[in-house]
């Protein structure tokens, strides 16, 4: 009934296995790249192809089990056949498996092959059963004296099997299962108070923007916008991105937090730590760690993401993977188990947080310019995150690589809108020499997705590099405007579509981003329809330390934030730094 | 007087030996870090590192699946001398795990950089990416840090030969330092943010500082030139 069985260590290195038909595609190889390394921990199957795989890890030796059969078969014992293969091999193994590569050859398949003939008997039988009892479940029996004497019984026994179907998961980002999570409510907006003043050091964006300045950026209410102006004080030139020695301007990086004082592993610590008789076994490294010993530890650690500003279920789904990580683990020497967390965490946080694509958007935008044809990117968000303001910030860094750059008014809905962004234009050709960048507008109330189409056929025909398409803002619910966003999408195609979020949004981040991809999938009437390619995070620099949303956006995406926002000016745009990131979540 | 002088004796005593006790761990510590003698396997998803820890190690040739987590040892090289014991670490090559190099670029010697011969046209944007990154790695480029390009699945027909994929390489890197030079990618303390080889003159991997050599092998082939022993030599010429 299966079709493959195979024990490896998370290295990758097969140690044993056994395959009973001739299995194609390497599903194991998907499921890896797909579910494993994506930190997705609460799946517990995985459709590829013909085949459903399970696993179960064994964190105690490191060793991954599979098992692989078709997917059309409902295989019930499955789980069971995992358990006990895991049991059987590290029993006979147990010394060996140490160092399993010292080992010439485990030889495990007859035991393997008795385990699974008394598995699959056991099954058969169950089913034979079924199938009695089925028949037996008939109205006409149950109408019977003896049948309605059995009634009761049988309540019992459908009961207990209920308990054994699969529970609903969280799976935000399993593109296989299609499935929307049942978790996936709608919360009420909780967004953080803006802290009057971000108290960090050593940001540069910090007290940098004068209420005149601000005032100069947001021109949607600025009247006497043909006055003649200098631009330059939009501009902080120090800054401003670095020149690279073959002419090139790069964005910035954030500057890495400096490492301070550990306060989370503070909170952890006040935590009970049971009896002495524990302690004194986790520092000789000979305590096992089970889920009581993990609960203070991660009911604190969620506490503290939700502090952060991750939003709720994510931070619950990232203790729970994590926890499932450790389970079986030793904690060995001085790490106590709230040491061992913390390390897990922060391997979590990082593998979620680290892009898993390129995200030089400079190189993908030469290589359509070699091809001759104009890279355009589509912003996307809900009212007011920052869309239009990043869209020119975006624009200034491409001016300033010597880029020719189209921008395409295609928020034909705010009024005010069109005229912000022709603002925007003039300032940024005044602000570089030789700037070549120019507004394409139709003014109001028409199809943006024409709108759109047109640009870039203007683009293409004149020349331009890079064409920057504003959209409306949207709220994630309103359907005829996400009509119209997948209709643009599909219409256009872009390189890019970047979803504009402001780093303030909680719980809502996950309602916004899951709809928005929603809305691209269901009206695109494509095949495989477009997805958001990645994120710009904006206000970044009204935050303080709550960087959560960056972590919730990403987790829910798994697309990369290719520049933070941290102020109003032109030059306030940076790449993000995972590292410090990390490093302000766990702190 | 008495309870003085002793008093003193002790505290004397006392900090002499943490003294003493915090000059080896400095020197333990320091000592560590400076032997440079790790050798990093790296490469892209599917191009062979594991293959090759495995050939390295006990010159097995098993079945793998891409890595969840490092595969790190130290071992005399298979059917070598049993004295030269090297520090063999093999990472992960999907995207979301490859950093994890960075934390040893400081204690390495010697870099090997697997590429599958067969698949290099399709994936070659994200090879040369990972092989930058690793060029433009600060600890790599100042103690100039010998490099082996080890061409793979040589077996495959449509594997490329490595000169072809020298110039590919060469290119390719050509574009990316125009992009990329500066602190675009991460810039922790490990990046540098150097630029890569000559100003005004398209790259050539001659230019670099660091030893590069490229060889061609095919690590699942019982083949007694599968280029293993070359890259066998290769690492204890950079012991
Ligand atoms: N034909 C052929 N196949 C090879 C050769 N070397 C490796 N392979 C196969 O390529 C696949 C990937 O090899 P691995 O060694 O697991 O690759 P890796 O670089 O460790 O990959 P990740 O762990 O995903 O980063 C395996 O199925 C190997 O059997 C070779 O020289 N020729
Ligand atoms: N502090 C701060 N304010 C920002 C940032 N980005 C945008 N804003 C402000 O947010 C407001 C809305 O921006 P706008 O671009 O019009 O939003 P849109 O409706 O999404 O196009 C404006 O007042 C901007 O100045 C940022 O990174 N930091
Ligand atoms: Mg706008
Ligand atoms: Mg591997």
């Amino acid at each position: 009934m299966i079709d493959l069985f195979t024990i490896l260590t998370k290295g990758g290195i097969v140690l044993w296995t056994k395959s009973f038909t001739s299995v194609t595609n390497n599903p194991i190889d998907s499921l890896i790249k797909d579910v494993l390394i994506n930190e997705r921990g609460d799946s517990t199957n995985y459709i590829k192809n013909e085949y459903e795989l399970k696993w179960k890890f064994s964190n105690e030796t490191n060793l991954i089990f599979v098992v692989a059969y078709q997917k059309i078969i409902q295989l019930t014992y499955a789980d069971e056949l995992l358990n006990a293969t895991q049991k059987a091999f590290l029993k006979k193994y147990s010394e060996e498996i140490q160092n399993p590569l010292d080992i010439e050859n485990f030889e495990f398949d007859e035991e393997f092959t008795n385990l699974l003939t008394k598995i699959e008997m056991k099954d058969n039988e169950s089913r034979k059963n079924k199938v009695q009892r089925s028949f037996k479940d008939t109205e006409a029996y149950l109408s019977t004296r003896e049948g309605s004497q059995k009634k009761l019984n049988k309540k019992d026994e459908s009961s207990s099997e209920d308990e054994e179907m699969p529970s609903p998961t969280f799976a935000p980002r399993s593109p296989r299962t299609g499935r929307k999570s049942p978790k996936f409510v709608k919360k009420t907006k909780t967004k953080t108070p803006k802290s009057p003043k971000s108290a960090k050091k050593g940001r540069k964006w910090d007290d940098q923007i004068t209420a005149e300045e601000a005032e100069a950026l947001d021109f949607s209410k600025k009247d006497d916008i043909e006055k003649s102006y200098s631009a330059e004080h939009l501009v902080d030139r120090e800054a401003m991105g670095q020149r690279t020695k073959d002419g090139m301007y790069d964005v910035d990086e954030m500057q890495e937090e400096s490492e301070d004082s550990d306060e989370f592993d503070e909170e952890s610590e006040k935590q009970p730590s049971g009896k002495a008789f524990n302690f004194f076994k986790s520092i000789t490294g000979q305590k096992v760690i089970t889920q009581e010993d993990l609960n203070p530890v991660l009911v604190n650690m969620k506490e503290h993401l939700i502090n952060k500003n991750v939003a709720a279920d994510i931070a619950a789904h990232l203790c729970n993977s994590v926890s499932k990580g450790l389970i079986g683990k030793k904690a060995s020497g001085w790490k106590g188990v709230s040491n061992l967390v913390k390390i897990e965490m922060e391997k979590a946080l990082r593998s979620i947080l680290t892009p898993r694509t390129s995200t030089d958007v400079l190189r993908d935008i030469f290589a359509a310019k070699k091809k001759g044809r104009p890279y355009s990117i589509v912003f996307v968000g809900v009212n007011g995150v920052g869309k239009s303001t990043n869209l020119s910030k975006v624009c200034f860094w491409l001016l300033q690589n010597k880029l020719k750059v189209l921008i395409a008014a295609c928020d034909t809905f705010r009024s005010g809108a069109v005229e912000q962004l022709r603002v925007h234009a003039r300032n940024l050709r005044a602000l570089e020499e030789n700037a070549e960048v120019d507004l394409f507008e139709r003014g109001y109330g028409k199809d943006s997705a024409a709108i759109a189409k047109d640009a870039i056929n203007y683009a293409s025909l004149n020349n331009y590099d890079v064409v920057l398409i504003d959209t409306a803002g949207r709220m994630q619910d309103n359907e005829p405007l996400m009509r119209a966003l997948a209709k643009l999408v599909t219409v256009n195609d872009p390189d890019k579509i970047i979803f504009v979020g402001e780093a303030l949004v909680g719980n809502e981040a996950v309602d916004q981003l899951t709809k928005f991809n929603q809305a691209l999938k269901d009206f695109s009437g494509r095949q495989n329809p477009r997805q958001i390619d990645g994120i710009i995070l904006t206000k970044f620099d009204t935050i303080d330390d709550k960087v959560g949303a960056a972590l919730s956006m990403t987790y829910i995406t798994g697309q990369p934030i290719l520049f933070v926002g941290t102020g109003q000016t032109y030059t306030d745009l940076r790449k993000m730094n995972v590292k410090s990131i990390v490093q302000c979540l766990l702190k | 007087m008495e309870m003085n002088n002793n008093l003193i004796i002790i505290i004397a005593i006392a900090s002499i030996a943490i003294l003493l006790i915090a000059a080896i761990v400095i020197l333990k510590l320091t000592g560590n870090r400076e032997k440079k003698d790790t050798f990093i396997i790296t490469g892209i998803c599917d191009s062979g590192k594991t293959s090759l820890y495995l050939r390295l190690r006990n010159d097995k040739v098993m079945e793998t699946h891409t890595s969840i987590t490092e595969n790190e040892g130290r071992f005399p090289l298979a059917q070598e001398d049993e004295e030269k014991v090297f520090h063999v670490i093999d990472f992960p090559g999907h995207y979301k795990l490859r950093y994890k190099y960075q934390d040893f670029t400081p204690i390495t010697k010697g870099v090997i950089f697997v590429i599958d011969s067969a698949t290099f046209i399709k994936n070659e944007r994200e090879v040369t990416e990972y092989l930058y990154e690793i060029l433009a790695n600060k600890y790599i480029s100042e103690n100039e840090v010998s490099i082996l390009i080890a061409c793979n699945k040589q077996d495959y027909l449509i594997a490329l030969p490595k000169e072809r994929i020298k110039t590919a390489l060469e290119n390719e890197i050509n574009n990316l330092r125009s992009t990329r030079a500066a602190g675009v990618e991460e810039q922790d303390e490990d990046n540098v943010d150097d630029f890569l080889g000559y100003e005004n003159e398209a790259f050539k991997f001659e230019h670099l500082p660091n030893q590069i050599s490229f060889i061609e092998c095919e690590l699942k082939s019982g083949n007694a030139n599968s280029g293993i022993s070359e890259i066998k030599d290769w690492m204890v010429e950079n012991f």
